[in-house]
Order: C-alpha cells, then sequence, then structure tokens
C-alpha cells in the first residue's frame, strides 16, 4: 500500500518535472520563431504611433539582424548587403511612408543544417495603409538563414522567393 | 487572396493534371495562405499578351471570364516544364503590380470548391 503511494507521488513529481521542462526550456525551434515575432511586431505600425516609438522600433528591428544582412528580392530588383547601422533609417523610411503596418508570419519550415545555423522557410503576408490612402495586400514566399551569435538567433540572409516568374 | 477564407479540395488533381481554364490553388511557403489564379497554358506553350487579348501558342484565346478588359502588353515567353502559367481574373490593374506568371506544378495543390 506504501509502495504504491510512493509509486503514485513519485509519477506524478515526474510529470510534473516533464511538463516544467516543456514550459521553460524553449526549444531552438522556439526560439527562432520568437525572433521573427519580434520583427513583426516592430514592423507592424498603428496610426496612433508617435515618432518616438517608430524610431524606438527601428532601431530595435537591428537586434535580429547579423552585422551585414544580405536581401534579395527579385521581384522588386533588389539585392544587396545591408549593414546594421543602414537598417533604421531604411526601416523608418519604409514605415513613415504608411500609416498602418500589419505583417504576419505563418508556414514555418524550420531546419539546423549544422550548429549554430538555421534555415528558414516562410510564408509572409503584409497589410498596409499608404499614407495616401491605398491599401496594399502582399503575400510572399520567405527563405531566411539564421546565424545564433551569443546566444541570438540572427537574420544573415533573407530571400524573397519568386513563386510567380513573370 | 485578400484575405478571403475559400474551401480548396485538395484531391482535385490527385487523378487528373491540371487543364487549362481552371482555377487553382497555389501554395506559398505552406498551405496556410494560397492564391487563386486561372491556369492560362502549360508546360511548353509560349503565352504573349497583346493590348489586353492572350494569346498562348500565337492563337487567341476567348477570356469569358475576365470581367474588366485590360490593355496589358506582356511579350511572348515560353512555359518551361513541369509549369504552368497562372493569371489573375482581374486585369483592372497594372500588369506591373498583378501578380502572375509561371509556376511549378508542384506548387498546384488543389481548386477552390466555389
Amino acid at each position: 500500500m506504501v509502495k504504491a503511494k510512493y509509486s503514485i507521488v513519485a509519477g506524478g513529481v515526474l510529470v510534473a518535472g516533464v511538463i516544467a521542462f516543456f514550459i521553460f526550456s524553449q526549444s531552438e525551434e522556439a526560439k527562432v520563431k520568437k525572433q521573427f515575432e519580434f520583427l513583426a511586431e516592430k514592423i507592424g505600425k498603428t496610426p496612433e504611433e508617435s515618432q518616438i516609438i517608430a524610431a524606438a522600433k527601428a532601431n530595435r528591428i537591428r537586434e535580429v539582424f547579423t552585422e551585414t544582412c544580405k536581401i534579395h528580392a527579385p521581384a522588386y530588383s533588389f539585392s544587396r548587403d545591408i549593414s546594421s547601422d543602414e537598417l533604421p533609417t531604411l526601416v523608418l523610411s519604409a514605415r513613415s511612408q504608411c500609416s498602418e503596418i500589419s505583417l504576419k508570419l505563418c508556414d514555418f519550415v524550420i531546419d539546423f543544417p549544422e550548429k549554430g545555423t538555421a534555415l528558414v522557410n516562410l510564408t509572409a503576408s503584409m497589410e498596409s495603409k499608404l499614407t495616401t490612402g491605398e491599401f496594399i495586400e502582399e503575400h510572399h514566399e520567405l527563405k531566411c538563414k539564421l546565424q545564433k551569435i551569443e546566444d541570438i538567433w540572427r537574420l544573415k540572409e533573407i530571400e524573397m522567393v519568386e513563386v510567380l516568374k513573370k | 487572396m485578400n484575405g478571403d477564407f475559400n474551401f480548396c479540395f485538395m484531391l482535385r488533381y490527385i487523378f487528373s493534371k491540371p487543364e487549362r481554364h481552371d482555377v487553382v490553388a497555389i501554395r506559398l511557403a505552406g498551405k496556410k495562405v494560397i492564391l487563386l489564379k486561372r491556369l492560362i497554358a502549360l508546360e511548353r506553350d509560349v503565352v504573349e499578351f497583346r493590348n489586353g487579348a492572350l494569346f498562348v501558342n500565337e492563337k487567341k484565346i476567348d477570356e469569358t471570364y475576365v470581367r474588366y478588359p485590360s490593355g496589358w502588353n506582356l511579350s511572348p515567353r515560353k512555359v518551361h516544364k513541369s509549369h504552368v502559367y497562372v493569371v489573375g481574373d482581374n486585369r483592372s490593374v497594372p500588369i506591373g503590380v498583378h501578380q502572375f506568371g509561371q509556376t511549378s506544378i508542384d506548387r498546384v495543390i488543389g481548386a477552390p470548391l466555389w
């Protein structure tokens, strides 16, 4: 009887331990996803956003990029390396053309080909309202390469996949 | 597209291949966001637009489903092997803005139910 009691308690402790492990220890996949969530949040914009908040958001975007990030978007004839110092100005300038921005990221396929490298395929859906009042909705497939630097996953390459090629 | 919900019949092309004029569902990275487009040409076809009229292999195609005709012009281009050429029915937007073109047949995951 006593033995059975101890077994039940031990089992309970084990289950609690497993649950706690999953709650408190983030998997690498979750850490990668978290970086994208952070990026989507910082790109997002509401009509009430002040200039100070806009500047702070643009500045914080640097946190998810490596020193230099290669961006390749053939649909927009854009391909170049962007340094993290340039990023806030570029982001601020792009966001200033919109009064509202919503970026949703889904369909993540995450692969770790080697230690410290993550390859991510995802769909990005962006809805934005320009300051001119025009509404824009775009959906793109993105291929991203991330590097883990000082235990933080950072974007090193972003490629916009040409799903439809004219 | 446009944030609408559509029911997609994923088994549509299990035993058959997509045909010209079918409306097909095209996946991006996954299946949460899909593009609904009209298939206008198959592999190795040559596609061209002349003043809004569609030509496939030099032959003018009658597109009864196009509500708002366009003045699109697109030089002839060949559809690659294992690819299909798709265009949306809304041709009222400028050709530079409209999302269309050739895509791998593997990306065609079905057809809308309605």
